[in-house]
């Protein structure tokens, strides 16, 4: 299987993206290995549209980035919760089998978005408090 | 977990968790009401009541099922009615009310050092945080069951009053809503999952709803100065009476204070002339007959609805999340805001605990409803940059 390492390669990622999320844009690198996915979602209807560009090589995790609006940092000028270095989102923990070379992107990245920004949203309006669990500083914490 | 793939139906949703919040609470509530029997009991067993009682009720918004918690400090207004028989009247409502508190204030009484004579009522004030009125009254006539005459101190004279017909029409004003959009999403709910809607559940109607977060907004708006501020009853029926059935909790308070406005506009060309709130049951009596000799009440009330207007028309944007929960918080209080959004974010995470949280693929909108959706698979976020 092209670029795949026992799993689903990018060109079969994009097949399942454009067919389940045909609005979205994808684009396949001219070395055929990155797959770049670009689109607009939101959590719930009075939301606004989160536009966002997705990176991803088979064998290395999804890079999600929120392009517009740019997220905002709470009252003391820190970042939400759950993104990476690069401002990436933290969507899954890596090494568990949540996610790994053989799950479709379109099935699990791509809704872990929207679940990641009604979070997100949520985290704005409560006083910035994370309801949506997750691994923090090594403790896991439930939703 | 609800299905809110409209804007409409998802800002109703968080109006009425808003609304649910200001509610008073179960124990509360069953204070007050040990509390009211108490009071009718004790009137009763008097040997100048005991004949005469032809039964009793409270009024109000306990009645309407608009009623909130206090706000900040304030006590909760509990009104009730003693209502004699017809025959009563022979007594007068000045001697019936001399005889109210004769009986209130005797010895042995434990009410007697907790009383406040009003104008039209006797006040019991309860440790915590509420008080009761108590009125008796006798029935008009017999053709007329629920008028009663009310002796009114301040102004020195009768008042007949409706409190039980004011309630029901009301009530009907709320009811002519056969099916409102949050009983609507309701019941495409219940087919979607294929389960019967529960029996028990009930929601309140757009009107009831609508006039509990004004009666919030009324409290906050007037925190500071209260001097003139608005009351319940003014609020509770120029709502009903500017209602034209609208089915969602944001287009009846839209329509309501719309049409405050605009009439207030319109009045403001007229010299003399004001937006005048008659008693729907007795056009004779004009809640608002205060805003004559007292006109500061008025320009505050068109001030107070002229706000929210302007607040409520920014919804009509959608500028997202982040600026209606500015509006709401600020119009309706933090605390209620942060449990509505709370509540909603359990049922997600309850949703998706139990594997039945989805996304809609064509906007990403999350959903409980599995129709052509995407499941949300199990994940753990990861990661801290907190």
């Amino acid at each position: 299987m092209h670029n795949s390492i026992n799993g689903i390669n990018v060109a079969r990622q994009l097949a399942y993206i454009k067919q389940k999320y045909p609005q979205f844009e994808t684009e396949l690198s001219k070395s055929g290995k990155l797959l770049l996915v670009k689109g607009a979602l939101k959590p719930t209807a009075r939301s606004c549209n989160y536009k966002f560009r997705i990176e991803f090589q088979v064998g290395r995790r999804p890079k999600v980035y929120i392009i517009s609006p740019v997220l905002i940092k709470n009252n003391i000028g820190k970042m939400p919760p759950h993104l990476y270095g690069d401002g990436s989102l933290c969507l899954y923990l890596p090494r568990t089998g949540q996610f790994s070379d053989g799950h479709w992107l379109g099935d699990t990245i791509l809704p872990w978005v929207s679940l990641w920004l009604i979070y997100y949203e949520n985290w704005l309006v409560n006083g910035y408090v994370w309801n949506g669990g997750g691994v923090h500083s090594g403790k896991i914490e439930d939703y | 977990m609800t299905t809110i793939e409209d804007p409409s139906t998802q800002l109703d949703e968080l109006l009425d968790k808003m609304a649910e919040g200001l509610q008073l609470d179960d124990t509360r509530y069953d204070r007050m009401k040990s509390a009211y029997r108490a009071v009718h009991e004790f009137v009763l067993e008097d040997p100048f009541f005991k004949s005469l009682v032809k039964e009793t009720y409270p009024q109000g918004s306990v009645k309407t099922e608009t009623a909130n918690k206090p706000y900040e400090g304030n006590e909760f207004d509990l009104d009730t009615i003693i209502q004699l028989r017809p025959d009563a009247g022979r007594f007068g409502p000045q001697e019936i009310r001399k005889q109210l508190e004769r009986r209130l204030r005797e010895p042995g009484s434990r009410y007697r050092n907790s009383l406040i004579s009003k104008s039209r009522c006797v006040r019991i004030k309860y440790a915590g945080d509420f008080h009761m009125d108590v009125l008796a009254a006798s029935q008009r006539n017999n053709s007329c069951p629920n008028t009663v005459l009310v002796l009114n101190k301040e102004m020195q004279n009768v008042d007949i009053s409706n409190p039980r017909g004011h309630a029901d029409w009301f009530i009907q004003q709320a009811n002519s809503v056969v099916e409102s959009l949050l009983e609507k999403a309701d019941r495409k709910r219940a087919i979607e999952i294929e389960r019967l809607p529960n029996d028990n559940f009930r929601r309140k109607k757009p009107l009831q709803r609508a006039v509990q977060l004004l009666k919030r907004y009324r409290d906050i708006y007037f925190s500071n100065d209260d001097t003139f501020k608005t009351s319940s009853v003014i609020l509770t029926t120029i709502a009903g009476q500017y209602h034209r059935g609208e089915p969602s909790i944001f287009d009846t308070m839209d329509g309501i204070v719309g049409r405050i406005v605009s009439n207030a506009n319109f009045y403001q060309s007229i010299p003399g002339q004001r937006i005048k709130v008659l008693n729907p049951v007795n056009q004779l009596e004009d809640f608002t007959s205060k805003w004559d000799t007292q006109p500061e009440y008025y320009n505050a009330f068109i001030d107070f609805a002229s706000h929210l207007n302007n607040e409520w028309q920014k919804f009509k944007l959608q500028q997202g999340v982040l600026t209606e929960s500015r509006i709401l918080k600020g119009l309706f209080g933090e605390d209620i805001y942060n449990d509505a959004t709370s509540a909603a974010m359990s049922q997600i995470s309850n949703a998706r605990a139990s594997k039945s949280l989805y996304q809609i693929p064509a906007s990403g909108i999350l959903t409980s409803q599995p129709v052509s959706r995407s499941i949300i698979k199990p994940n753990t976020f990861f990661g801290d940059n907190a």
